[in-house]
Formats: structure tokens, C-alpha cells, sequence
């Protein structure tokens, strides 16, 4: 049993000096409500989730193709009550009116939708009450967008419809982000009327079905034994995946990992902190052992003491959060639905508190090791109390990285998935380990051999390597974080300068879908700039070499997915951005194989390293249903990636020139003209829809923007949790450094210069890390920038000078800071008990 | 067999030295000694004689190396740290050069926290000791706001407040001022007579030594 005076005794001496359980606090509360608001996001997203699964997929089982249905389906499907049955047609179209036109993303279905959830019109009536056939509802952006009110007509393709309300919400359509172009929602029998149904390429058909729990297999199975080879999906909602699911076990779960990072390195905080308390009251220690206290009573003290802390901390976390969420909402609006209840979730907070506690246990354990140092005798000054004694302890450091594993495996739910990442994340902490080793040591070795010349810079440098310094764990959080921050702005800068803020000179910003050959020269009239029209034919790859798609699937890398639909065009000629790799005769993109059943064809480098082919393979591609066989004779090139348009497969024209086809047209105009061409184009040929490539980049800018904003916030926490490491590390050493600094004040060192050589030390620590972390990220970026997506490489110099100067500036100030608190006030008192 | 019973400590044959960066250095050679009950025993020597050492072994704060030291028949040399801990906080009290009070605790909870670590808080009698040293008024001082001779009373009422059935003290008076010094003397010597207990004190000082039952000078590691 802990005494009442145990507690007393050790409450005081802690709460006595804020510094303990401040940087107690700090290191934990930064990385526990970072943990507690994004597990109660995502537990908000679950939540979420699983309430409006069936709205969010709009139905029990679903059906999706892009072409026509077959007959026998709709036959089948017709045989459920009308009332459980939604046609639902979406794609992009152009909407016109007051000679402004808009993109728009057209969905036409059937009165009984939605079967879940809700579709919500702003006048509040019923949406079909509202929305009569002629009539069509749209988002707010197309009445703002065309200068439209409610009650207005609209163009859509051949027709005009009358606005009949404004759209407010749809049950399966929570995120915006992913999708471009406002909606307009219509009455599916009104299609016909637009004319836009026959020559659409993208138009995405589905049919939703809401089925009883016993009618849901038999009716999945019927439908499928009915679809047989056809290119049609078919999926219940709880297979289904929606953009929100994606969201969640994606970027949440990555920011997440970050953030256990983050965590782990808070336990570090606590470990410093620990020491540098139980070093201070070693001489108490000593004194309550040598009048009989035993050290069970003391260590339950302790523990008491610090688990009282780590729930404290728990409830701070938890005012953190939300005041972070309260804050934030904006930060999350792009993937995550307007009508979420983002709230902390209870079970969040058990979990924070779980960690907070089973974490305190584990880092105290190891720290009271420390007791086991403190021999009773030392009161009679017999024997000096170690201070930096390293103690070995595998069997601690494996149940940590076992926590840690856990840990991994209750956020992954997935044990493999949780070793992977487990190792990975210890791999790279080695590396890092190692590389941070091995600078200082060189540093030491530079300072040892009389490379740095100035006294105070020799001094200062040396302390990086005093015992119980940590230097090398902050070196490697510091590196680490800042590689993540850099890399993260490097990428940002290059993408963004060339795709976005800076859209390229020489690339199309105007794209049309659907053009047809007779528009041509209309087109060309209109648009008084070069223009490129580009045949698409949809296929299936069969086979690559005579081996089968579906078992050369679970082969295959991630780079893509061979079961997918590609699009294969024709040509002549390379393509301007592109360049030939490898040719069978000498760069020719076709040469003839001599061989009746196979054609020549051209790959691109990217997708050959994909399907492991190269010249003189084959690969067979069904295009509805009918199977062409090409063997490559060259393989292409880009010369970079960006906003212009490229093929994975191109043929000689008069293999491809008969098949079923869509086309579409890129163009460079001044950015003055796009607006207009795209309203004219719009009224002229109502079935063309034109995409303006600049706005669409913004677009992305902003979607992108918000993610980088979040890695970068999150990867912050990473920093701040090394400067508690460094902060802590300075703790626990101040007896040292106090005492080196009464020696040096007593053989006549002047204030400024026990101030630098603080400033000296950290700065030298830091902006070496920094710039270890800088090159890897510059070296790492520099290859995912030229090599991944084909971009030149540029450095935001600017940007990366702030960062240093920033850096700079917190490690300054807090060598100023604790050369203030720490040293400042108590050297004088320490000369006088030298002396 | 009879001088045993009566005695409350009993020394036999104790040695201990000291490895100093790969030299070992003898401190006691060969010592053996007993203290009676409500005995008062001066260990005398200088500096660097082995006294401190001598006492830290009898008071088991450390191990002999060979030797046997049996308190109220318990032998001290085969218990484990957490034995010794209970044999010190059951018989044993302790007063020091520095004084060592645990500076966080006032000096009431000071004199206080020997009855509670042994489970046994006892109010009344923490007022007794408070009011022999003459140090009620200050009963919620901290450490650190009081003189020299008030720590070191403290630190008497702190070892005497368990009814230990010996004192230890350790150059008791060394950093007090002579008239500190004869006031904490006439104190410890007077609470150990009314209460009993037996008395080993560690000093230099022959006025102390003086008043001693007895006085035991240790040359070289050896009592002489």
C-alpha cells in the first residue's frame, strides 16, 4: 500500500515544478487527440457507413454497365414490383441557357427513386412532386453558374427542361470531390427527347433493386447465370464500395499511421521525463529506503503518479479534439459527406485512455528501473547514485514493438497487412537509426580531430553526445518528419507548377467527348485552332501471349488492372508527346508480322512493363466480342506526363478503322476563349461536351490541396513530438548541464557564452537533421517527380529557406529559453554549494 | 551467550572493502562490537577511519563482505534488500549529517512518515516527538524554510517517532553551529534515555564522545 504521504511527497515534488508534468502532458496530449479525432472520424465515417450503406449504393443488389441493356435482363428485373426498381443513367453533358453553357453530370431516373435515403429538393416538397416530367432539378451551381432561377428552362442536348426546384441533397451521392460537373436530375423517360443517349460514350447505366434478405442470393445468382460473359457488374451493397469506404480505410487510415508514429514517439517524451524526475528525486528515494520504506510502496507511488497523469492527460486530449473538431470541419469538406456527425465517439476515447494508461505502464516500468539504482547507503554519502546507467532491457523493447504490432492490427484489421507495416515502419526507423548514427558520429570524429577550430563550437558540439541526450533518437524523428513535410511540398511544388498554377503552354486545355466525324469541319471552323481527334474503341484484354486474363490477374503488379475496359485507338504516327523506345524494325511504329491472324500494334513502355512483354508478343483483346490479335512491333514513350492525351495500345488505321467508335478532340485556345468556344460549341452541337482542362486542375488543386494540408498537419505532430523528445532530453540532463555550467562560470565563462553554447548545440543537431531529411526528400522526389510522372523537377527555394529559418528559430529559442529557466537561474546556487 | 541476550546489536568479525578503479581498498578489517540496549555508543575516528562505513554496515545500508551483524537476533547479513527495508523501519531510526528530509513534506509529515510507511499512522504520537523537539510551531514548515537546528530536530523526532529499539546517527551535529550542536546533542541524548532506544553515533567531536556510555575508536579500519 502506497502511503498517504508517498502520494504527498511525490504529488508535490511533481506538480512542484510545472516543467514535469507540462512536458508530460505536452508529449502526450498532442499525439492523443490527434489519435482520439481522427479514430472518432473515422469511426464517424463507419458510423456512417454502415447507417446509409444502402442509400450511399442506392439499393440491395445493383447492376452497372456502359452499354444498352439486354433484353432478358430488363425482363428479369421487371418481374419485381415496379416500386423496387430504379433505372438510373448518368453522364456529362453540356447544359445551355442565357448564352452561358456549364458542364453538368446528368442523372436520369426512374420515379422510384431513391428506394433508400432520401433526395431533397430546397422547396421541401416530395422530389417527384416537385420534379414532373419536362422538369428537371439542378445543385445550386447551375443556377448560379448560368445566371438561372428556379422556374427558368435550360438546354440539355435537343431539349429544354424547366428548373423545376434546386437539388439539395442525394442519398447516394454524399462527396462531391470525385465527380466533376453539377448535377441535374431528371426524369428517365424525358431522356429520349435530348438525343444524347445514342451518342454518348461514358453514359453509366445502372438498375438498383431493393430485395428482401431471402431474395437477395437467389436473385443475384439468377442475374448472373443471365449476364454470363457480358460486361456487366452486378454487386450487393454490402459489396459494394462507395468513395466515402475508400476515404476511410485510406487516407484516414494513413493519417492514422502517422499519427501512431506520432504516439510512439510521445512514449519517448514520456521516457525522458520520467528519468529526468526519478534522477531528481533519487536522493528522496534514498532517504525513504534508508528509513524502510520498501520498493514495492515506492514503485506504486510512481505508477500512481503517472497513471493519474496519463488520465489527466486522456481529458485534455479529449478537450483537444474537440475543440480541433469543432475548428476543422473545414479541412475534411472535401471527402467527407455535408450531413456526417462528426463527433468524439466514446469508444475513441476508452481508446486514447487504454493507450494512454497501457503506455505510461510500459514507458514507466522501464523507467523506475532506475529505483533499482538507488542504494539506501547513499544517504550517508558513501556511494555517489548513478546517473546514466544504460540498462539492456530486450525483453521490455520486444514487448513494445509487440504493443506497437498490436496496435497496427486493431487499426488495420488485418494481421498480415499489421506485420507489413509493423516491419516497414522498424525498417525505416533503422535506417534512419543507423544513417543518424553514423553523421553524428562523423561529427564526432570532425570535432575529436580538431576540424571545428572554435573553442565555444567544440564545446557546444560535444554536449550533442553527453549521455541520456537522446541526440540520436532526434535526430532520426527530426530527419524523418522533415523528409515526410519536404517531400510532401516538393511534390506539391513540381505537380502544381507545371499542371495547375501554371497550366503547360504547349498542352490542350480543351477537351471534347463525343465528337463525330461529320463534326469535324464545323468544329475546326469554330475553334480557329489546331485541332487532334482521337478514335477511341473500347476492348478487353483475353489474353497476353495465350495466357488467359483471369489468371495472369493475381500475377500481375498493381499498376493497373488488366480486367478493365481499355481503350485502344489508331494512328499513323507517334503522337507529338511521345517517342519511340524500342522498335522491330528500325523506327517504324508498324511493321507487318507476315502473319493473317495477327496485326501489328504499338505499346506503351509503362503498360509493356505491366502485362511483361516486349517485341513479338501478343495479346488478344475482345471488342464486343470480337477478338483482335495484336503483336507489338514497337514500344512507345512519353516524353512527360500531363494534360495531354496518350493510349496504352495503338494499331495501324485500317485495323481499327470500322469499329465501333467514339472520338474525341483536344485543342489549345487563349484561356480568354474557352468560356465562350464552350457555349457555342455547346449550342451548335448539343451531344459534345467540352471539358475546360484549366478549371478542372483547380479543381484537383483545391481536392489535392486539402489532402497535402492534412499529411502535412499530421506529419507536424511528428515534429512537434521530436521537439518534445529534444525538449525532454534537455530535461533529464539539466543536472549535467548545470554542473558544466557552474564550472564554467566559475573559471570565468560569461552568460552569452553559456547561451550559445546551447543555441550552438541544438542548432548544429537540428539543421543537420533537417537537412539530412531535406536531401532525402529532395533525392526521393526527384525521382517519384521525373520518373513517376514524367515531370521536370524544380525546388521551391523560397519555401524551403522558410522552413530552415523556421526551424531555426524554435530550436534557438529553445536553447534561449531553457539557458533562461534552467541554467540561468540556478548556476549561481550551484557555484555557491561547489564552493 | 548472556551479553547477547542483553545486547540489542551485535557486530562479529566484519570486513568490507571497496574496488576503486581496479584497486581494491580494505576499509574495515576484522570488526566486531555490541551495543546494549538504551546504550549510547560513540564510534570515533578521522576522516577516511571507516566510521561512516562501519555504521552504514550496522545499520544495514550495506552488505560486509564477510562478517556477521545480528540486530534483536536477527541476522542482518542474510536478508535481501526488502528485509532490510522492513528490519530498519520496524527497529532501526536514523539521524544524518545532511539531515535528509524529504523536502516535499512538511515537518509534521516528515516525523510523520516513518509510522506511515509502516502502516501504523499515529497522530498522538507525532505531537509527542513534535512537542519534545519543540517544534509544534512549525509544524507545516517545508524543509527548506528552516534553520539548521530546527532540520536537524526534525530529523531526531523523525527517528525516534517508530520507537526504534536503536538510533543511528551519523556526525549528528556536523553542520550545525556549537550552540545548534550542544542543543541537538542534549536533545537526542535526552529523547534516547526517555524513550529507551540505544544510541550509535558517528563523529569526531569529543564533546559528544564525551557524554558517551562508551566509545569505540576505529584506526585503519580497526577498532582499537
Amino acid at each position: 500500500m502506497t502511503s498517504g504521504l508517498s502520494r504527498k511527497m511525490l504529488n508535490r515534488a511533481w506538480f512542484g515544478k510545472p516543467v514535469y508534468p507540462l512536458l508530460f502532458g505536452l508529449s502526450l496530449w498532442v499525439s492523443l487527440a490527434a489519435y482520439l479525432t481522427l479514430d472518432s472520424l473515422q469511426q464517424s465515417v463507419d458510423d456512417y457507413i454502415d447507417s446509409n450503406q444502402l442509400a450511399m449504393v442506392g439499393g440491395d443488389l445493383i447492376m452497372t454497365t456502359r452499354q444498352q441493356w439486354p433484353e432478358d435482363i430488363q425482363q428479369k428485373v421487371a418481374e419485381l414490383p415496379q416500386t423496387d426498381v430504379v433505372y438510373d443513367y448518368q453522364f456529362n453533358a453540356m447544359l445551355y441557357a442565357n448564352e452561358q453553357s456549364l458542364l453538368a453530370r446528368i442523372k436520369a431516373v426512374t420515379p422510384n427513386y431513391p428506394l433508400y435515403g432520401e433526395a431533397t429538393v430546397a422547396s421541401n416538397q416530395n422530389l417527384w412532386q416537385a420534379v414532373q416530367p419536362g422538369t428537371v432539378a439542378v445543385e445550386a451551381q447551375v443556377l448560379s453558374g448560368l445566371d438561372l432561377t428556379v422556374g427558368d428552362s435550360v438546354q440539355l442536348g435537343e431539349a429544354s427542361f424547366v428548373i423545376a426546384d434546386e437539388l439539395t441533397a442525394e442519398p447516394d451521392r454524399p462527396l462531391t470531390a470525385f465527380g466533376f460537373g453539377a448535377r441535374v436530375l431528371m426524369h428517365a423517360d424525358d431522356l429520349p427527347q435530348t438525343q444524347l443517349m445514342g451518342q454518348r460514350s461514358r453514359i453509366g447505366y445502372r438498375i438498383e433493386m431493393a430485395l428482401g434478405p431471402s431474395q437477395l442470393e437467389n436473385w443475384k445468382n439468377e442475374l448472373t447465370i443471365l449476364i454470363g460473359s457480358q460486361e456487366i457488374n452486378i454487386e450487393t451493397a454490402a459489396e459494394s464500395d462507395t468513395a466515402l469506404a475508400n476515404v476511410s480505410a485510406n487516407f484516414l487510415v494513413f493519417l492514422k499511421l502517422l499519427v501512431v508514429a506520432v504516439v510512439v514517439l510521445s512514449g519517448v517524451g514520456l521516457f525522458s521525463v520520467m528519468k529526468a524526475f526519478i534522477r531528481g528525486q533519487q536522493n528522496s528515494n534514498a532517504i525513504r529506503r534508508a528509513l524502510g520504506e520498501q520498493m514495492r510502496p515506492i514503485k506504486q507511488s510512481y505508477y500512481r503518479l503517472f497513471i493519474l497523469m496519463a488520465l489527466l492527460s486522456a481529458v485534455v486530449a479529449y478537450g483537444l479534439s474537440v475543440l480541433f473538431l469543432m475548428f476543422s470541419q473545414n479541412y475534411f469538406s472535401q471527402f467527407l459527406p455535408a450531413d456526417i456527425d462528426i463527433q468524439i465517439v466514446w469508444q475513441s476515447v476508452i481508446k486514447i485512455t487504454v493507450i494512454a494508461v497501457a503506455m505510461t505502464l510500459l514507458v514507466s516500468y522501464q523507467g523506475l528501473r532506475l529505483l533499482a539504482l538507488v542504494k539506501p547507503v547513499a544517504v550517508l554519502q558513501q556511494q555517489k547514485i548513478p546517473r546514466n546507467r544504460q540498462t539492456r532491457a530486450w525483453g521490455w523493447s520486444l514487448t513494445v514493438v509487440l504493443a506497437v504490432f498490436l496496435l497496427m492490427v486493431i487499426e488495420l484489421d488485418n494481421l498480415w497487412r499489421a506485420v507489413q507495416i509493423t516491419g516497414g515502419l522498424i525498417a525505416v526507423l533503422l535506417v534512419f537509426w543507423l544513417l543518424s548514427v553514423l553523421l553524428l558520429k562523423a561529427l564526432k570524429w570532425l570535432v575529436n580531430h580538431h576540424w571545428v577550430k572554435h573553442w565555444l563550437s567544440r564545446l557546444a558540439i560535444q554536449n550533442v553526445f553527453r549521455k541520456g541526450n537522446h541526440s540520436v533518437l532526434f535526430f532520426t524523428t527530426l530527419s524523418l518528419a522533415v523528409m515526410v513535410m519536404v517531400m510532401v511540398a516538393l511534390l506539391n511544388h513540381s505537380i502544381d507548377r507545371q499542371l495547375i498554377s501554371t497550366y503547360p503552354e504547349d498542352a490542350p486545355n480543351m477537351f471534347l467527348l463525343d465528337v463525330q466525324s461529320e463534326q469535324h469541319e464545323k468544329l475546326n471552323d469554330m475553334i480557329k485552332a489546331p485541332v487532334t481527334y482521337y478514335p477511341v474503341v473500347r476492348a478487353r484484354i483475353k489474353t497476353v501471349n495465350g495466357v488467359s486474363a483471369d489468371v495472369l490477374k493475381e500475377q500481375l503488379g498493381t499498376y493497373d488492372d488488366i480486367s478493365r475496359v481499355f481503350n485502344l485507338s489508331y494512328a499513323e504516327d507517334l503522337l507529338d508527346t511521345e517517342y519511340l523506345k524500342s522498335s522491330r524494325d528500325n523506327k517504324q511504329l508498324f511493321t507487318d508480322w507476315d502473319d493473317d491472324v495477327v496485326v501489328p500494334m504499338s505499346i506503351l513502355a509503362s503498360i509493356a512493363d505491366y502485362l511483361q512483354v516486349n517485341i513479338g508478343d501478343e495479346i488478344t483483346f475482345n471488342i464486343q466480342g470480337i477478338n483482335l490479335t495484336g503483336r507489338i512491333s514497337s514500344i512507345r514513350a512519353r516524353y512527360e506526363r500531363g494534360p495531354n492525351p496518350f493510349f496504352y495500345f495503338i494499331f495501324p488505321p485500317e485495323v481499327l478503322a470500322k469499329a465501333p467508335q467514339i472520338q474525341f478532340a483536344t485543342t489549345r485556345v487563349d484561356d480568354q476563349r474557352v468560356v465562350g468556344l464552350q457555349t457555342a460549341i455547346a449550342q451548335t452541337f448539343p451531344g459534345i461536351t467540352t471539358l475546360d482542362g484549366a478549371a478542372i486542375a483547380r479543381q484537383i488543386k483545391s481536392f489535392v490541396g486539402q489532402l497535402s494540408q492534412l499529411v502535412t498537419l499530421f506529419t507536424g505532430l511528428a515534429v512537434v513530438a521530436g521537439f518534445m523528445v529534444l525538449l525532454t532530453s534537455l530535461l533529464s540532463t539539466s543536472q549535467d548541464r548545470l554542473q558544466d555550467s557552474a564550472y564554467f562560470r566559475l573559471l570565468g565563462m560569461r552568460t552569452r557564452h553559456l547561451y550559445a553554447i546551447n543555441v550552438i548545440e541544438l542548432s548544429v543537431l537540428g539543421l543537420l537533421a533537417g537537412l539530412v531529411g531535406t536531401l532525402l526528400a529532395m533525392t526521393v522526389s526527384y525521382f517519384m517527380v521525373t520518373e513517376w510522372f514524367n515531370l521536370q523537377f524544380s525546388l521551391p527555394f523560397y519555401t524551403l529557406f522558410l522552413g530552415a529559418l523556421m526551424l531555426w528559430f524554435v530550436l534557438a529559442g529553445i536553447a534561449l529559453l531553457y539557458g533562461r529557466m534552467v541554467i540561468g537561474r540556478q548556476v549561481m546556487q550551484r557555484i555557491r554549494q561547489m564552493v | 551467550m548472556t551479553n547477547q541476550q542483553s545486547a540489542v546489536l551485535v557486530a562479529e568479525h566484519l570486513s568490507k572493502s571497496f574496488q576503486i578503479d581496479e584497486i581494491g581498498i580494505s576499509v574495515i578489517k576484522d570488526v566486531s562490537l555490541q551495543v546494549k540496549a538504551g546504550e549510547f555508543v560513540v564510534i570515533m575516528g578521522k576522516s577516511g577511519s571507516g566510521k561512516s562505513t562501519l555504521l552504514s554496515l550496522l545499520a544495514g545500508l550495506d552488505y560486509p563482505d564477510s562478517g556477521r551483524i545480528m540486530l534483536n537476533q536477527d541476522d542482518l547479513t542474510v536478508m535481501d534488500e526488502e528485509q532490510l527495508a522492513l528490519k530498519r523501519q520496524r527497529d532501526m531510526g536514523f539521524v544524518f549529517q545532511s539531515f535528509h528530509l524529504i523536502p516535499t513534506l512538511t515537518v509534521a509529515e516528515n516525523v510523520a512518515f516513518p509510522l506511515q510507511i509502516a502502516g501504523k499512522p499515529d497522530s498522538e504520537r507525532v505531537e509527542e516527538l513534535l512537542q519534545a523537539v519543540d517544534l509544534n510551531h512549525r509544524r507545516d514548515s517545508m524543509p527548506h524554510q528552516l534553520s539548521g537546528g530546527e532540520k536537524q530536530r526534525t530529523a531526531l523526532a523523525r527517528a525516534l517517532v517508530s520507537k526504534p529499539s536503536i538510533v543511528f546517527a551519523d556526525e549528528p551535529t556536523g553542520n550545525l553551529d556549537q550552540k545548534n550542536a550542544n542543543q541537538v546533542m542534549d536533545l537526542l541524548i535526552n529523547l534516547q534515555q526517555s524513550f529507551g532506544s540505544a544510541l550509535v553515533v558517528v563523529t569526531h567531536d569529543q564533546a559528544v564522545a564525551d557524554r558517551a556510555d562508551r566509545v569505540i575508536t576505529i584506526v585503519d579500519g580497526h577498532t582499537v
